[in-house]
């Protein structure tokens, strides 16, 4: 078997084969499953809990706060751990079949060439599941070089957290085609981590990796009470730990739209939510890669997405649906249907949603994994990780979406992030003068 | 002080003399030299990680997979198989069977 599967003919296309196999069984299982799940919870929490709360003469914001916060919060949750669950079952039943180690094995050939120790593939895969146990996982790597760039490269990897974003979004614009998006952003991140390492070790990072050496575990079927357990104890932390994090920042995000203060963006001091003003504050900052003023919520998605990246999906959710988006729709008698018609039409077409997934694919890592980046290698190294991936992310998604929708004054906007590309290369490059000086 | 950093030198030069492989030419081979199929003995191997995972002095040792393109190569201890870097595979010498 390993004569097919380790091949270096066949070995390759097989990987990339099972990896799209691993985000098709999440995508399109998922999906029947998201629905069953979103609509028993709303049933429960967003239509009988409020009634049952008006029977019992509780105030409104109370109401409002058990049903629309916490019970909207809920219904989110809910929506992620389908694609998860099976992404965990996919990766375990690999795992357990005695692939992984092979998969580590084919990977080496082209992680050597971005400057990594084929052993590092492993907390870059983990990378897929969740950032802060692949920066956790880069313990294994026995030189400190390697640890650091290792940990440098997992935020690349898109982790579950991110593909409830993805599938959203991709369900939106790109219905017939969303599994190939979704696996098109999986795949361009790891362009992006190759493009990276291979920038690193040109410039930071120019000694050779460590030594590899690992077990090929014998192949087995595995078994279900296996899979099973390992896909639970994954899921179970996931709930467990993300689950508060999004509850919190959805309850935040909730609070926040409820209270109104004057708009300072705007000259007619109209009140409007907290969040509005913060979306407004840093929108013209996104207005090159396609986010216009009208749509401030996408500007919101991104604030509590450092927070974690799950709150991006119960953000637009809520912001999207809710009745500010609609207040200035209601001056123009388009009052949309849905929160898809509302997404469609904030976006304005496809190429803003893209630029902005891809904007997401590479912007900062939550707050979770930055701490866990600060306690691992310090502050310089989390700076560093924090200023490049926003400015990187900025970058992509302006060049994407500036040449996909050209005018004459995209021409500046090209030449300026090319401008900035040109002054990390050579930052980077400075760095590793220094550090080569130090040591 | 200089007497004392005199004194690690010799120790480390006499400890390294002890790690060398007195190997006859032509009796052993590197590793990382040996074509897929073949097996042999581990001669000398001082790498730790290694030795740990069964690849010690006097064990059998066969080659599964050696293609020079590639920077690792997969070899057969007993029933447990290994993927090993080509330069830890360089300092590994085996006599062929």
């Amino acid at each position: 078997m390993d004569k097919v599967l380790l091949s270096g003919f066949m070995g390759l296309p097989i990987f990339f084969f099972v990896m799209y196999l691993v985000f098709l069984i999440a995508v399109r299982a998922s999906d029947p499953v998201i629905g069953i799940i979103e609509g028993g919870l709303s049933w429960l929490f967003l239509e009988q809990l409020p009634a049952m709360l008006d029977l019992l003469s509780v105030p409104s914001w109370i109401t409002y706060f058990l049903s629309d916060a916490i019970g909207g919060g809920i219904v989110t949750i809910g929506t992620f751990i389908p694609p998860i669950f099976f992404i965990y079952i996919s990766l375990s039943i690999l795992e357990d079949s005695g692939y992984m180690a092979r998969a580590a094995f084919i990977a080496d050939k082209f992680m050597r060439k971005i400057g990594l120790p084929g052993k590092a593939f492993i907390p870059l895969l983990v990378g897929f599941g969740c950032t802060v146990p692949a920066i956790m996982a880069t313990r294994t790597l026995e030189n400190p070089r390697d640890r650091v760039f290792a940990s440098l490269l997992t935020p690349f990897m898109s982790c579950g957290a991110k593909l409830p974003v993805y599938t959203f979004l991709a369900m939106v614009f790109f219905p017939a085609r969303a599994d190939i998006v979704i696996f098109g952003l999986y795949f361009f991140g790891v362009v992006m981590a190759m493009l990276t390492g291979l920038l690193l070790k040109k410039t930071i990072f120019k000694t050779e990796p460590g030594n590899f050496v690992m077990e090929l575990p014998p192949y087995h079927v595995p078994t279900f009470n296996g899979i099973m357990l390992h896909t639970w104890f994954r899921l179970k932390d996931f709930i467990l730990r993300a689950g508060k994090t999004i509850l919190t920042v959805i309850v935040l995000i909730t609070i926040m739209q409820a209270i109104m203060v004057p708009n300072v963006f705007s000259s007619e001091r109209e009140k409007v939510s907290v969040l509005e003003v913060a979306g407004h504050a840093i929108t013209p900052v996104l207005r090159p890669i396609g986010i216009e003023n009208e749509n401030w919520a996408a500007s919101v998605a991104l604030i509590t997405g450092l927070f974690a990246k799950e709150a991006i999906v119960g953000t637009m959710q809520s912001l999207y649906s809710g009745h500010e988006m609609s207040m200035d729709m209601a001056e123009e008698d388009e009052l949309p249907s849905s929160l898809s018609e509302n997404l469609q039409d904030r976006f304005g077409g496809w190429k803003a949603a893209l630029a902005y997934l891809l904007f997401v694919v590479l912007y900062s890592p939550c707050a979770a994994a930055l701490a866990m980046l600060f306690k691992e290698h310090g502050s310089r190294w989390t700076i560093f990780s924090f200023v490049y991936l926003n400015i990187l992310a900025w970058i992509i998604a302006m060049l994407f979406f500036q040449i996909s929708s050209f005018t004459p004054g995209s021409i500046y906007w090209i030449a300026l992030g090319l401008g900035i590309l040109t002054l990390i290369y050579f930052n980077m490059k400075s760095i590793g003068r220094r550090n080569e000086r130090t040591t | 002080m200089n007497a004392r950093r005199r004194m690690r030198q010799w120790g480390n030069r006499f400890f390294q003399s002890r790690r060398l492989c007195h190997c006859q030419r032509g009796d052993c081979l590197p590793l990382s030299e040996i074509i897929e199929g073949k097996s042999g003995t581990v001669y000398c191997n001082n790498d730790l990680r290694t030795i740990e995972r069964g690849i010690y002095i006097g064990s059998k040792i066969s080659i599964f997979r050696n293609e020079t393109q590639e920077p690792n190569i997969i070899v057969a201890v007993g029933d447990a198989r290994y993927v090993l870097d080509r330069r830890i595979a360089e300092t590994i010498r085996v006599r062929i069977d």
